[in-house]
């Protein structure tokens, strides 16, 4: 585990370095070592979780690991973002069919591409790649590339945001008072 | 088919019409066996057809996992159990009956199973990671429900049926039951019957627990298991369930009471060429 800036990877392997993720209890191991990393990951920060080594994960250890800390994400780490880094093609497809069954999402990232998994809606994803573009943007300016009414570009990135897709941040509007600035977390 | 039961005596299950006993019908025996000696504190004499008819019997590791309580009078030699044993882990398309009652356990059954399905039967490498993830979670429901006393097993076979090959597996425990344990959750206190239970535990979210990620893997069974055009067949307490991959299903809600939950669950194969050398897999 490293920290770059605002980045900190972790790197998911189960015991023994066994590839293969199963289970309850072992998601469970693995949830609170993750955890521990998120009570310490300051706001604006975004946390990298690499996949490349694991071939496949059960449902029971999925959600266990992930379908709990992505569900309470917008209660718990709201200003961070998760990303889950160099999954398999089969990992992205079996993410993707877990997570659905658990209402949450979550952003996915290769080498040259981001995938969105899980319980999406059709207006997710173009939303981020407005973000993705933009890099730093505020909800007026991705509203306007979007060619969206401000409500709805807020409502699109609270949901995103809130599950851990993009980081939202708080910073100082030039008209005076407060504003949110969302972020791509790559 | 039982003979007597006198409290503290000896029962005999008398086995001896059966020419084949499948996997599944091992599972049954071996639960059926335990339940007599927990109700009735009785021994079990098991009386089986010669070992020619049986020879499955000891090559599936049938013996090995018999509870000690079991007797089989004058049925296999001691000699032909020790060659079936011998031979145990060495066939590339079968898993003998196996102790699924640890994390370990688990592991090596998963990996054993990946190993003949991918190296063995040529299965592409997402499908038979898509079996395993199924059977996976078949295994640590072993773990997670069995109250500590599960006694799970399972087994894996390639058969030849009418319509073609299939792979089949079974997993079963003698855990408190898929009722029981649902019921613990209070928003399923309305489940009065075992295939009631069993048909509520194979829909999204169904579980003991009342957090909205749990009770899923039943879920993913039936979702993975129609993916492959198969069929799952659960028995658990006094009721049954078969559910196929083309919408047949059929409901069993009379069996027998059996401690636990039991599946049987089969894919028509995807081998492309059996012809796989020992070394190369």
């Amino acid at each position: 585990m490293k920290q770059l800036k605002q980045k900190i990877d972790y790197e998911l392997v189960a015991i023994n370095d066994d590839k293969w993720l199963w289970g309850h209890e072992r998601g469970k191991q693995k949830r609170s070592e993750v955890e521990a990393l998120l009570e310490n990951l300051p706001e604006g920060a975004s946390l990298r979780i690499h996949l490349k080594t694991v071939e496949a994960m059960d449902f029971s250890f999925m959600s266990e690991f992930l379908g709990t800390i992505l569900g309470l994400w917008a209660n718990r780490y709201v200003g961070r973002a998760l990303v889950l880094m160099n999954p398999s093609k089969y990992l992205v497809d079996n993410l993707d069919a877990g997570l659905k069954a658990v209402n949450v999402v979550a952003l996915t990232a290769g080498a040259r591409s981001w995938q969105l998994v899980g319980k999406t809606t059709a207006t997710d994803r173009p939303t981020l790649e407005v973000v993705a573009r933009l890099k730093r943007a505020t909800a007026p300016e991705i509203a306007k590339d979007l060619g969206i009414q401000l409500t709805a570009c807020n409502q699109r990135l609270r949901k995103v945001s809130e599950a851990g897709a993009i980081i939202r941040s708080k910073t100082a509007a030039p008209t005076g008072g407060e504003q949110f600035v969302y972020e791509w977390p790559l | 088919m039982v003979d007597r039961a006198s409290g503290g005596g000896t029962v005999t299950i008398d086995l001896r019409r059966f020419d084949f006993i499948d996997l599944y019908g091992m599972l049954g025996i071996l639960y059926a066996c335990a339940d007599i000696r927990d109700r009735y504190r009785a021994e079990v004499q098991l009386q089986v057809a010669d070992e020619k008819a049986c020879s499955f019997l000891p090559r599936a590791g049938f013996f090995d996992v018999l509870p000690s309580h079991v007797q089989v009078p004058n049925a296999f030699g001691a000699n032909r159990v020790e060659r079936m044993r011998a031979r145990r882990g060495l066939n590339d398309d079968f898993l003998e009956l196996t102790s699924i009652d640890s994390e370990p356990a688990i592991f090596g059954v998963l990996k054993k199973l990946f190993d003949v399905l991918h190296r063995g039967l040529r299965y592409a490498e997402s499908d038979a990671k898509d079996l395993v993830v199924l059977l996976s979670e078949l295994c640590h429901n072993v773990l997670d429900h069995g109250d500590g006393n599960a006694q799970g097993l399972a087994a894996m076979l390639l058969y030849k049926g009418k319509r073609g090959k299939f792979v089949q597996f079974v997993v079963g425990d003698r855990g408190p039951g898929i009722r029981s344990t649902l019921t613990r959750n209070p928003d399923y206190s309305y489940v009065q019957t075992d295939v009631q239970a069993i048909l509520q535990s194979i829909e999204l979210g169904a579980s003991e627990h009342r957090q909205s990620f749990r009770g899923n893997g039943l879920y993913h069974l039936k979702r993975l298991t129609f993916k492959h055009k198969g069929s799952v067949y659960v028995r658990s307490g006094a009721g049954a369930v078969f559910l196929r991959s083309d919408g047949m299903s059929r409901r069993f809600p009379e069996c027998p009471h059996l401690s636990g939950v039991q599946f049987l669950i089969s894919f028509p194969s995807r081998a492309q060429n059996r012809r796989v050398s020992r070394r190369r897999a």
